[in-house]
């Protein structure tokens, strides 16, 4: 059943063939495939995700569909290969993310919560939140492009007011 | 405007969610406007005092603070780790002041309630959290 392939088409018209499982990675195009609304000989498309995030989000799901077989085929592994499998996804998935441009990761970001892929979703969200983290407001800032739309006296006044949660 | 900024605040609290403690969850409230009340949705508070770098009376006060502003319907993490000093009675009035938020989260989803303290101290905190199990 897993050889089953399906046809996804992005919002600038590209195509790309995918198996079946790894789709399904995806709960919308879960649903579709449930409620029948798939033809085989017809595109799925896309309208939100253009074709070079379409690609990543294909990448992975791929990626993780041959981990989900993984799971299934060695019940019994021990605990030793279980850890050497997940070191392998993890540093999988740094080294993807480490792959693209900020901007980039937020659109991977806006597919994935499109297209409602709950994991990938999260990894993308760590991945930022790393980037937040032990960092200072105006280092924060300065990373993702954030405008300070604070008069320089409403900041000092949100700093006096809330002097708890500084420093 | 920017990327991060233009995500929906589902999104934004997924990624807050996902910063270790509270402190770098509420300092996001300075970056600009888009930001200042975010800190108050995020439903999971990890408050860390285990290393005991700043004073006790600071690190209460922070925990004070930033339990009375919360505004989440629903509190899904609730997690202490205490260092030695740290006083039985300001557990119990966090818990407490939790609680509500807590019972809801209880009610609809996993909830985790995590106290983690020095072990001669434990005694005299699990009243605090026996008043949650009951």
């Amino acid at each position: 059943m897993s050889s089953n392939m399906i046809m996804l088409k992005s919002s600038d018209g590209a195509s790309f063939e995918i198996e079946e499982a790894a789709a399904r990675k995806s709960k919308i195009i879960a649903n579709m495939i449930e409620v029948e609304c798939v033809d085989e000989d017809k595109a799925i498309p896309l309208q939100n995700v253009t074709g070079n995030i379409l690609a990543l989000v294909i990448e992975y799901c791929n990626k993780h569909i041959v981990d989900d077989d993984d799971d299934v085929a060695t019940e019994e592994a021990s605990e030793e290969e279980e850890e050497a499998k997940k070191k392998k996804v993890d540093d999988w998935e740094a080294e993807f993310m480490n792959s693209m441009s900020l901007e980039t990761m937020f659109e991977l970001l806006l597919a994935a919560n499109y297209l409602n892929i709950k994991s990938l979703i999260d990894l993308v969200c760590q991945t930022i939140a790393n980037n937040i983290k032990d960092k200072t407001p105006e280092e924060v800032r300065k990373i993702f492009s954030i405008e300070n739309d604070f008069t320089p006296e409403e900041e000092e006044e949100i700093r006096k007011e809330n002097a708890w949660a500084f420093g | 405007m920017d990327m991060i900024s233009q995500l929906s605040d589902e999104l934004l609290l997924t990624i807050l969610s996902l910063l270790p403690t509270t402190n770098d969850v509420v300092a996001t409230m300075v970056l600009s406007k888009r930001w200042k009340f975010l800190w108050m949705f995020v439903p999971k508070l990890v408050y860390d005092d285990s290393y005991q770098n700043i004073e006790y009376a600071r690190f209460s006060r922070f925990v004070d603070r930033s339990l009375f502003l919360h505004e989440a319907p629903v509190i899904k993490t609730l997690h202490f780790k205490l260092g030695e000093i740290c006083g039985a009675e300001d557990i119990r009035v966090w818990i407490k002041a939790a609680e509500k938020s807590l019972w809801v989260g209880c009610l609809s989803s996993s909830t985790a309630l995590l106290v983690h303290l020095q072990p001669y101290f434990q005694g005299a905190c699990t009243q605090g959290v026996e008043c949650l199990s009951h």
